[in-house]
């Protein structure tokens, strides 16, 4: 039917989704960008006035803005590399053809499912020192309890519990569909070949998935780097400035009426984002080359 | 003379002996000659089927639809609909839709919603510290007009509601009257009578010095008691608690809250005690103090793993036995004052109230409700009662006394309404600079900041702030 | 005959589940207990159960309507989003397209910015255009934001099936219409269900955009549940009981979507 220029039939599907996206995204990026550098206050609007590059330079000059960006590297570092590592030995658990998997794949996702707001309230009702359920547990087994949120050295440690928790049943769910996508003439071939454990995985399982596993780790990286509901109402940013990562950080600038600061914070993420976004996938590019050469074979 | 109106007159004399209008020998007699035979607090309301006052009146004949934006929860949307019924029993014609949002969330939404100039929204309760900045952008009615169509009312309302805990424009008794504020909240000291007693201690603290020693006495976390617990989280919840005892020491925010002034006054001697003596305090903190907002201290408070906070906010919740394990041993009194020679108690004073939004287009039957949801026994008892009953925390200091016996955190506020400041400068500012003060107090708590560099980075930051919106440079 | 070794890992999984999932245990058991139990220095394991939590979630917090609320709304924008997603991701991904790559960083990058700087420009837009406080407005508002990482999904997942299996189908003439509900759709199970349960659950949770942009009308089930703290105490039964009574919609829905998952079957028939 339309084999005339397809590029230009792709451009046509493609067109409501980036009417849609441009749309909704003018107004509130520019307005953003405005503002940027501006001063702008939430409580007192009447007092609103160009100041160039300052609150860049302001920003880039304190302390917790740096804490805040370290702390966010260091947040999406632990958290990403755990779940996938976690996700992956989880899902290889689960790849069995019983028929059991169907029940254990639903229930294991329900975490994903939970209101970060209600899981973190939850989080932080367990992990209180003195009369919450896990250092009882704890206690119980003879193992000290911990400080968990309520203490700078532990709490950053405490929230990537709760959200690792929450997301690596995630991980589990889409590996596991690669890994049940895996024919079964592999599996045999493998097993007859006797290659097995270790040789298994990285040869023939992990290339095979690689494609699920890209997908699932930028998205759990993007998704990381954004994190700021489940953060926000364990310790919103504390104990003292202990999880303050960029989304939480942003939000106490905004809950503090400075505007323009706000969004000169917010396009800084956004940059930086972009630019891990685009190293991550020239890295991960390089990989899925290889890895398709292994599913040719 | 009837019964209800010589137990009006006896409360109100009790309101005015608060305020220095008449001293106790005038107050013996008014006493004296309204002897009645109905007892005070909420058997009146049993023994008596009437309870209206003297302002009593309906009003079948407004109409309209008055919408009001609140925060969800206790002494904000909970005592609101408490007293919706009588309202509804009073003006049948009216309609009030209580829309509640998050709590967390009321203030940058409120001031969305007062910048946005909707009328959707007839009346907003709000937070004491709002109110300027609603004012900076013209979203509150002037309610002289209304208030001057029931002089009765006005009358008893000044006369009962603490002049600092009203919302005028300027803020003293001449001002213009843009809000009416029921609710009043004040820094008290709270602390387990039982536990002090074992200890030893028979007296309530008056000085730092002195909570200090108690802090210590009760610090057990052996047996999961910590010996001080407060409001430290990051931004303006640590901020307030900073302010708060610096005033305690005779500082203030600024040299001179009017012009030719609004320069920070942090970085002094008062500063450096305040701070000073707050991180001793920290020494006994209960694990969750750098977290906290009154949620998880009064969480603590209520478990009893936490024994002493000599700087926190009222609340009916701990001596409530659904939600506190310890109701009658929980104690409340004035916060402490510093040792120095400036030193005075000067507790933190906030409160709630409604304003009419001037954008709305039923401000008559806006002004009838806010002014009911504001209402004591001139108007009629059974407001008050049920104000009470859900949760409300009046700022009237009849309803105080009156309701002493069932919320004994009312004679604390009592004690401590006369002596307070406003927890915040009346500016639209004030959030912000809480925000910048608190988080300098969080870094010195974190050891990541010394006392002095702290107090410098306050000045300097609120400096900032002052000189963008044009108070001075 | 089975393998020994997997069926013992077959076990080990179930054991795993099952401890994984103990935090919902004690959110479960909260649901139930007495106030004043819940709030006590050491957790509480004997007590008598109370449905005041259930009774308080539907009174004072409106779980019905909030519930409701939040299936239309939910719903429809995933519904809508999953359509549009699918058919530029095919595009992206299939098609001979200069500059595709390019386009699909750009339309992912527009999420990149934090929730919170544009929360408030989208206040103003949609007071100006009366949204505010609607369920259209609330589904527009989802479909937008939750676009971007379901063209993501979508193209991944796309991308990786074989080319072979549709130029025999091109080679017939076929158009993209048909190519995507012929051939793409049946085998993309994988890709729609986590494509599904990833913009379901982003839209259902979704917390700042609900808060800013309704009222009373259109208030959605983060709204209600933030409710449940308030300046002095944090309802934990309440909050406890929502939960619960989210989760049993959420397993139907996963159970029946996880189906999908398996995939493949066809494809090793291509080879």
């Amino acid at each position: 039917m339309l084999r005339l220029n397809e590029g230009r039939v792709a451009f046509l599907l493609v067109l409501p989704t980036l009417i849609i996206l441009i749309g909704l995204a003018i107004f509130p990026l520019g307005w953003a960008g405005a503002i940027a550098f501006r001063v702008e206050n939430l409580f007192r609007p009447d007092i609103g006035k160009w100041v160039g590059l300052r609150n860049f330079k302001h920003l880039l000059a304190e302390d917790t803005f740096w804490k805040s960006i370290r702390l966010t590297l260091v947040w999406c570092l632990c958290v990403v590399s755990i779940q996938m590592v976690l996700g992956f030995l989880f899902a290889m658990m689960l790849d069995t053809r019983a028929r059991i998997v169907g029940v254990l794949r639903t229930l294991i996702v329900i975490p994903v499912f939970i209101s970060p707001i209600a899981m973190g309230l939850t989080w932080q009702f367990m992990f209180e020192p003195v009369a919450g359920v896990i250092n009882y547990c704890l206690e119980l087994l003879g193992l000290p309890g911990g400080t968990w949120h309520t203490s700078t050295d532990t709490a950053l440690m405490a929230v990537m519990i709760a959200d690792i928790w929450q997301w690596t049943p995630f991980v589990t769910l889409i590996l596991l569909a690669g890994m049940q996508g895996i024919s079964p003439e592999v599996i045999e071939a493998a097993r007859l070949d006797r290659v097995r454990g270790w040789k298994y995985i990285t040869n023939i399982v992990i290339p095979l998935i690689w494609p699920v596993v890209m997908v699932v780790l930028l998205l759990r990286l993007v998704d990381s780097i954004r994190v700021f509901d489940l953060i926000y109402i364990i310790t919103r940013g504390g104990p003292g400035t202990a999880t303050l990562v960029a989304s939480v950080y942003d939000f106490t600038i905004f809950q503090a009426g400075r505007l323009g600061v706000m969004a000169a914070y917010g396009f800084l993420i956004l940059i930086v984002i972009n630019i891990v976004v685009i190293l991550f996938l020239r890295l991960l590019y390089r990989q899925e080359k290889e890895a398709r050469r292994v599913q040719k074979a | 003379m009837s019964d209800k109106e010589n137990l009006y007159k006896r409360t109100l004399a009790q309101s005015r002996l608060m305020k220095n209008k008449i001293n106790r020998r005038q107050m013996i007699k008014i006493m004296a000659a309204t002897a009645t035979t109905a007892s005070m607090g909420m058997g009146s309301r049993l023994a008596s089927a009437d309870t209206k006052g003297p302002g009593w009146y309906t009003n079948d004949k407004l109409k309209g639809k008055v919408t009001m934006f609140v925060s969800a929860g206790q002494r904000w949307e909970l005592p609101a609909r408490g007293v919706l019924p009588l309202f509804n029993e009073r003006f049948p014609n009216v309609e009030v839709d209580i829309q509640a949002g998050p709590h967390g969330d009321m203030v940058t939404k409120a001031m969305m919603i007062a910048t946005s100039k909707s009328k959707t929204m007839d009346v907003v309760y709000t937070d004491f510290g709002q109110w300027p900045a609603f004012h900076a952008v013209n979203a509150m009615e002037d309610l002289e007009p209304f208030a001057a169509t029931d002089p009765g009312w006005y009358a008893d309302y000044n006369e009962d509601t603490p002049t600092g805990a009203q919302y005028r424009v300027p803020a003293n008794a001449d001002g213009t009257l843009y809000g009416l504020t029921g609710d009043g909240n004040a820094k008290l000291h709270f602390y387990r009578k039982d536990l002090m007693k074992a200890a030893g201690i028979h007296k309530v603290p008056e000085t730092w010095e002195e909570a200090l020693e108690v802090a210590e006495a009760l610090h057990n976390p052996a047996k999961d008691q910590y010996g001080f617990i407060t409001t430290a989280r990051r931004g303006g919840f640590a901020g307030w608690v900073f302010w708060g005892m610096l005033a305690s020491y005779g500082g203030d925010w600024f040299d001179k809250q009017a012009d030719g002034g609004w320069h920070p006054t942090f970085n002094n001697d008062k500063g450096y005690k305040a701070l000073e003596t707050l991180m001793k305090l920290m020494k006994f903190r209960h694990p969750v103090t750098l977290n906290a907002t009154d949620n998880e201290c009064n969480t603590a408070l209520a478990n009893g793993s936490a024994v002493y906070a000599p700087i926190q906010w009222g609340t009916a919740v701990l001596q409530d036995p659904e939600f506190s394990k310890f109701p009658d041993d929980i104690g409340t009194g004035l916060v402490p004052r510093g040792e120095t020679a400036d030193s005075a108690h000067r507790p933190l004073m906030g409160g709630l109230g409604q304003y009419v939004s001037a954008y709305s287009e039923n401000k008559e039957a806006a002004w009838e409700w806010i002014k009911h949801l504001n209402s004591g026994d001139y108007t009629d008892s059974r407001i008050s009662d049920a104000y009470i009953e859900h949760t409300g925390q009046p700022a009237r200091i009849s309803l105080l006394n009156k309701y002493e016996n069932i919320r004994p955190h009312f004679a604390g506020l009592k004690q401590s309404f006369p002596l307070a400041v406003p927890f915040v400068p009346l500016i639209p500012e004030a959030f912000t600079l809480s925000d910048i003060i608190g988080n300098e107090v969080t870094s010195v708590i974190t050891e990541e900041k010394t006392i002095d560099d702290a107090l410098k980075a306050m000045d300097k930051g609120v400096e900032g702030v002052m000189m963008d919106s044009g108070y001075y440079g | 005959m089975r393998n020994p070794i997997r069926k013992a890992v077959d076990v080990a999984a179930v054991f795993l589940v099952a401890i994984y999932l103990a935090p919902i245990y004690w959110i479960s058991l909260t649901s139930i207990k007495p106030m004043n139990e819940i709030n006590s220095k050491e957790p509480v394991w004997i007590f008598e159960p109370t449905m005041e939590h259930y009774v308080q979630a539907f009174e004072r917090f409106e779980f019905g309507k909030a519930l409701l609320n939040s299936s239309i709304i939910v719903f429809s924008a995933t519904f809508i989003t999953m359509i549009l997603a699918l058919i530029a991701a095919y595009a992206l991904s299939r098609m001979k397209m200069r500059g595709a790559d390019v386009l699909s960083l750009f339309i992912l990058s527009l999420r990149f910015m934090p929730a919170v700087v544009i929360a408030m420009p989208y206040y103003l837009m949609f007071l100006k255009a009366g949204l505010i406080d609607s369920h259209i407005g609330m589904i527009i508002v989802y479909v937008g934001y939750g676009l971007p990482f379901a063209v993501w999904i979508m193209r991944g997942f796309l991308k990786d099936l074989p080319k072979e299996i549709e130029e025999a189908a091109r080679l017939d003439g076929l158009g993209w219409l048909s190519i995507i509900r012929r051939i793409i759709l049946p085998l993309s199970g994988p890709g729609i269900a986590v494509t599904a349960i990833f913009t379901f659950v982003f839209n259902w949770n979704e917390y700042l955009f609900a808060l800013y942009l309704t009222q009373a009308n259109a208030v959605t089930l983060p709204i209600q549940i933030a409710k449940m703290v308030d300046a002095y105490t944090v309802l934990w039964g309440t909050i406890s009981a929502s939960v619960v009574m989210q989760l049993v919609p959420m397993v139907v829905v996963v159970f029946l979507l996880q189906r999908h998952m398996i995939r493949g079957l066809a494809l090793g028939a291509v080879k």
